[in-house]
């Protein structure tokens, strides 16, 4: 069985290509979307979902969110006595969300269609697969966000021949791509992005903004209070999408925090996020060789596009309203089924066919000699040019600089800077030449073969010898390697996720735990109640905890409502 | 371009539509994911069909006015045709992008030219980089995408026209602002990197900016910045250049490695962006004359004067130490005091003529043979036409005393050319490894040969300008096969 996965910066989901038409699953709580959040508790296992992000605030130094945004680094994380990338983290969120795909499907995943933002570099996207592994799927294809989104989108319009420009804020990353629909060809134009913005950088800047509103420092506050803070921020993010003024009176520790915050004054703060936006889109379009009037329609996409003021930007820039046809949280998984339908050939199916594109320029180094005989190195010279259509293959020739070279060092970029050293140095192959021929004889003919993986070739052919040298890209030092690969899969398996059936009473108690921090008026009945229910646990006795679970989830609800 | 249409299998002068559903036609049975070269051949044909089918009825999207391969000055678009744009939008409001109907009364009519001009006057009288970008992001006209796009090109091409005084930081800020600081913008980078040396070398001149100079170019006096000091480079440099200046700066040898330093830093490696008020034969003498290795006439110049100045000084010491002595009856004061005097400051200037001379000579025949120079034929055939002068006079005109030192010299040439010449592959060996057994054999050679005629009596006539004279054109035999394909090139 093969399934399609959004694995976000904020929150999964899963789903699959079904009889129906895609289809997603809910978690052991009933809900599609799962908090991409891991936590330890005290017996060593790992907690996954809702129950980990109320531990965020009872349990912060085991607990980690948003690790999506490190994919691709060597950037490990400490949690209870293990270190663990962000692949593994992944993978935990990965085998929580195929346990729920199993349980729904009753059969074993075997294969998985997983989305990426569209300006993912290879790194992140090794990464990503790398996670896959770990989790114990293989990773079929990477579909870009969005164009996952714009399939979901496509399939529900299924209007033909009409332009279209998804713009995806998520949690973490901004992503940009222009398609196009015809005649069931969906095809990629153009996508451009920024990696690291995303709605927690909003939240980051209401944070800063409400200390220093109040002369408060972030030191003032302990981990966990400053997790309280988020969330009720989180809150006030949220609430400024329906209201003008959002208020926030509550006491966090010794402080006593009243802030309030209108949209104006939101959107004032904003702006310097909302300024990036605005590069990525002129970019994508002007790749796609396209006037803003020739889009049919601007789909927003993406939890954070909920946002007022992301939906006036897109306004502005285009003259237009923007469209939100579909659910912006669950847009792209449901692309991601599709994805997942197209792979495995699903009937209904058939006549869709999607191109997409590399979106970032790769090249090499260069260097030249200027009208007066200096030699200017550093210079970058692109052969496959951004926004190119995959699977792509391009050659260009190149020379020595100087007579009786040696060796022709070919320094392989990807970026879009004109200078390499503001790109990513991908590898190098060294290729020799023959020092007695002139440097138009020994001009070498270097070929990039970029496929639909995004996996890179270079070949590079002296017409000296003709003799062709292939490179084998250096082992990135944010990637493991198989057998790394290998070994941590060995230890992440020994790190047991709870059951199912078990993680309803979990996430009911770590959400006692969250209130149990947060509200200090009610700790002493919190207190009692958290005991009685792990008691009731103990018993053991399925028709009683099932029984005390919902008069405790009511008794929660009513308790956060009042206060 | 039939290629493209047989490919498709439709009529050259078929309708966007057409293409569009050959395309897919086509991409059902030749799938991006299973046969690349195909679908890459067949994309390519659709893209080339495409831009045929868009091209008569003038609906091809506007392309960035500049070519890739353009020439930059060459890219302002000649006529701008106007842009609406609101003249105080409120602040809430999205901005309507330029009306397509005719302007309403608030509406002021700004053309292109003057969006452009008044963008680079922002840019070249705020100083602070960050504040030019909210500038430039307040303003409401640059919310089209279009307009933003056609002035950004207009902008860049007026300075590329026009080069202005304008912080690095500013150019960027702005070439960032319109999306043009990427490598498929079209524009040569290195054209712009010389623009960006050109302006920011005009701003860092005006008197406001020399902190930042000072800064640049590490002019610092206990490590912070000396607007004094650079003050008094500048003004030195504005002057042509003079015979006192280098008898003045010969005195401390400090003080002209400092002002080619500077030299150096101020322009970053580019000398041709030295322009008036700057002097720039004034700059490339320090440049020159403080850059060590070769013999260059600059170096020279302020060496020799060094020489003279030293000379100077060993003439008064011997003329003071002469004096004191009490000289033997019968010498008169000029051959006591004067005649040693001045060979005193003679002597001083030979030794230096001789080294430099020496410096020179070894320095052009150990050019790589790749180097270009003048008289290259001469720089190949020294050393034989040495080895051949020294022989000639030591055996036809019977002047071993001429022909052995100058057969020595070639030979030493030719060593030092052979060794410093070889190819880095065979770098490990050097004249370094090859000193000592050469003592050695020298010393080990002269003993058995002075024990020889000593037991003899009798001066042994050993053929030393001969055999030095082979040695050396043996060495330059090598030498010259080991070059032998820059000599002679396979290619015709």
């Amino acid at each position: 069985m093969i399934v399609g996965i959004d694995l976000g910066t904020t929150h999964s989901l899963i789903g699959c290509y079904g009889e129906s038409g895609p289809q997603l699953f809910r978690n052991a709580l009933g809900e599609y979307l799962t908090p991409s959040v891991v936590s330890m508790d005290e017996d060593g296992h790992m907690i996954v979902g809702a129950a980990a992000r109320d531990r965020l605030i009872s349990h912060p130094g085991v607990t980690v969110a948003a690790f999506k945004r490190w994919m691709g680094t060597s950037r490990e994380t400490a949690l209870g006595g293990r270190s663990l990338r962000a692949e593994e983290l992944s993978a935990l969120v990965l085998r929580s969300l195929l346990a729920d795909a199993e349980a729904a499907l009753g059969e074993k995943v075997r294969e998985a269609v997983i989305s990426v933002p569209a300006y993912f570099s290879d790194a992140q996207r090794k990464a990503t697969r790398a996670a896959g592994e770990l989790a114990g799927v293989k990773v079929e294809r990477l579909i870009n966000e969005p164009t996952a989104a714009a399939l979901a989108y496509g399939l529900q319009e299924r209007q033909e021949g009409s332009r279209f420009l998804v713009f995806d804020l998520g949690g973490g990353t901004f992503d940009v791509s222009i398609l196009e629909m015809f005649e069931g060809v969906v095809e990629v134009h153009a996508s451009a992005g920024d990696n690291y913005l995303g709605g927690e950088d909003f939240l980051e800047i209401l944070q800063n903004t409400c200390l220093a509103d109040l002369k408060l420092r972030a030191d003032d506050f302990s981990p966990v209070e400053r997790g309280s803070l988020r969330r009720r921020l989180e809150t006030v993010k949220r609430a400024l999408t329906q209201q003008q003024t959002a208020t926030l009176d509550c006491q966090i520790g010794k402080h006593t925090i009243q802030w309030q915050l209108d949209q104006d004054r939101f959107a004032h703060l904003a702006d310097p996020l909302l300024q990036r936006m605005r590069a990525p889109l002129e970019r994508a379009l002007r790749d796609a060789r396209l006037r803003p009037d020739q889009l049919n329609e601007i789909v927003l996409v993406g939890g954070a596009s909920r946002m007022p003021l992301v939906s006036r930007l897109a306004t502005r820039m285009f003259g237009r309203l923007p469209l939100r046809h579909v659910n912006p949280d669950e847009a792209i998984a449901i692309g991601a089924t599709v994805a997942s339908g197209l792979k495995s050939r699903n009937a209904k199916l058939e006549e869709i066919i999607l191109t997409d594109v590399c979106p970032y320029t790769l090249g090499v180094e260069v260097g030249q000699r200027d009208a007066h005989g200096h030699i200017q190195n550093g210079m970058f010279s692109p052969i496959i040019e951004r926004n190119s259509v995959v699977p792509v293959s391009r050659e260009n020739t190149y020379q020595p600089l100087s007579e009786r070279q040696q060796v022709l060092e070919l320094k392989i970029y990807q970026g879009e800077n004109p200078l390499v050293a503001n790109n990513i140095k991908l590898g190098q192959l060294d290729i020799p030449m023959d020092p007695r021929l002139s440097t138009a004889q020994n001009q070498v003919t270097v070929r990039f073969t970029y496929d639909i993986n995004g996996v890179l070739q270079i070949e590079a052919t002296p017409a000296a010898t003709g003799i062709c040298h292939e490179l084998v890209l250096e082992q990135n030092p944010g990637l493991l390697s198989e057998t790394e690969i290998r070994a941590r899969l060995a230890s992440l398996s020994e790190l047991k996720i709870h059951p199912r059936a078990r993680q309803e009473n979990i996430a009911l108690l770590a959400r006692a735990e969250r209130l149990y921090e947060e509200f200090l008026s009610a700790r002493q009945v919190l207190q009692q109640w958290i005991g009685q229910f792990r008691q009731t646990l103990e018993s053991q006795n399925e028709k009683t905890i099932g029984e005390h679970r919902d008069n405790f989830r009511q008794a929660l609800d009513a308790l956060e409502a009042q206060l | 371009m039939n290629w493209a249409y047989e490919l498709l299998g439709i009529s050259p002068d078929a309708d966007e539509r057409t293409v569009k559903r050959a395309y897919a036609q086509l991409l059902r049975t030749t799938r991006p994911d299973e046969d690349p070269e195909a679908f890459q051949r067949l994309h390519t044909a659709y893209k080339t069909a495409l831009m045929r089918a868009a091209r008569p009825n003038q609906s091809t999207p506007a392309q960035a006015p500049v070519a890739r391969e353009s020439e930059p000055t060459a890219t302002t678009p000649v006529q701008a045709p106007p842009v609406a744009h609101e003249q105080a939008p409120e602040p809430a409001q999205p901005a309507t992008p330029p009306p397509p109907s005719p302007a309403p009364a608030r509406v002021v009519t700004v053309s292109a030219n003057q969006l452009a001009d008044s963008v680079i006057t922002s840019a070249i009288q705020t100083e602070d980089h960050l504040e030019l970008t909210r500038l430039l992001q307040d303003r409401p006209e640059f919310w089209s995408i279009q307009v933003k796009q056609q002035i950004g090109q207009m902008v860049l091409g007026k300075l590329f026209k026009n080069p202005q005084p304008m912080s690095s930081r500013n150019l960027d800020a702005v070439l960032r602002f319109f999306n043009l600081d990427h490598v498929l913008s079209g524009i040569d980078p290195f054209a712009l990197q010389q623009l960006r040396m050109r302006q920011s070398l005009q701003w860092e001149l005006k008197p406001e900016h020399h902190h930042e100079l000072a800064r640049r170019t590490s002019v610092t006096t206990g490590g912070t910045p000396d607007v004094t000091k650079l003050r008094r480079h500048l003004a030195l440099l504005q002057q042509p250049l003079r015979w006192y200046h280098i008898a003045t700066s010969a005195l401390s040898s400090e003080r002209v490695k400092r002002r080619g330093d500077f030299v150096r830093a101020f322009c970053g490696g580019m000398f041709e962006e030295i322009r008036p008020p700057l002097n720039r034969e004034h700059a490339l003498f320090w440049h020159r004359a403080s850059t060590p290795g070769a013999m260059i006439w600059e170096r020279f110049a302020v060496n020799t004067v060094r020489a003279v100045y030293i000379g100077l000084l060993l003439a008064l010491l011997t003329l003071a130490v002469c004096s004191l002595l009490d000289g033997s009856p019968g010498e008169t004061v000029w051959s006591r005091v004067v005649a040693p005097t001045m060979l005193a400051f003679a002597g001083t200037l030979a030794a230096w003529l001789a080294l430099a001379g020496w410096a020179w000579l070894d320095g052009w025949q150990r050019l790589p043979e790749s180097m270009p120079s003048r008289w290259i034929w001469l720089r190949r055939l020294a050393i034989p036409a040495l080895c051949a002068t020294g022989a000639g006079f030591a055996y036809l005109a019977d002047m071993p005393l001429i022909g052995g030192p100058v057969v020595a010299l070639a030979l030493i040439l030719s060593l030092r050319r052979w060794l410093s010449r070889r190819s880095r592959a065979g770098s490990s060996f050097s004249f370094g490894s090859l000193r000592a057994p050469l003592w050695i054999g020298g010393i080990v050679l002269s003993n058995a040969y002075r024990s020889y005629a000593h037991d003899n009596t009798v001066a042994l006539d050993i053929p030393f300008a001969a055999i030095g004279a082979a040695v050396a054109m043996c060495l330059w035999l090598l030498d010259t096969w080991r070059h032998r394909a820059t000599l002679w090139p396979k290619n015709a």
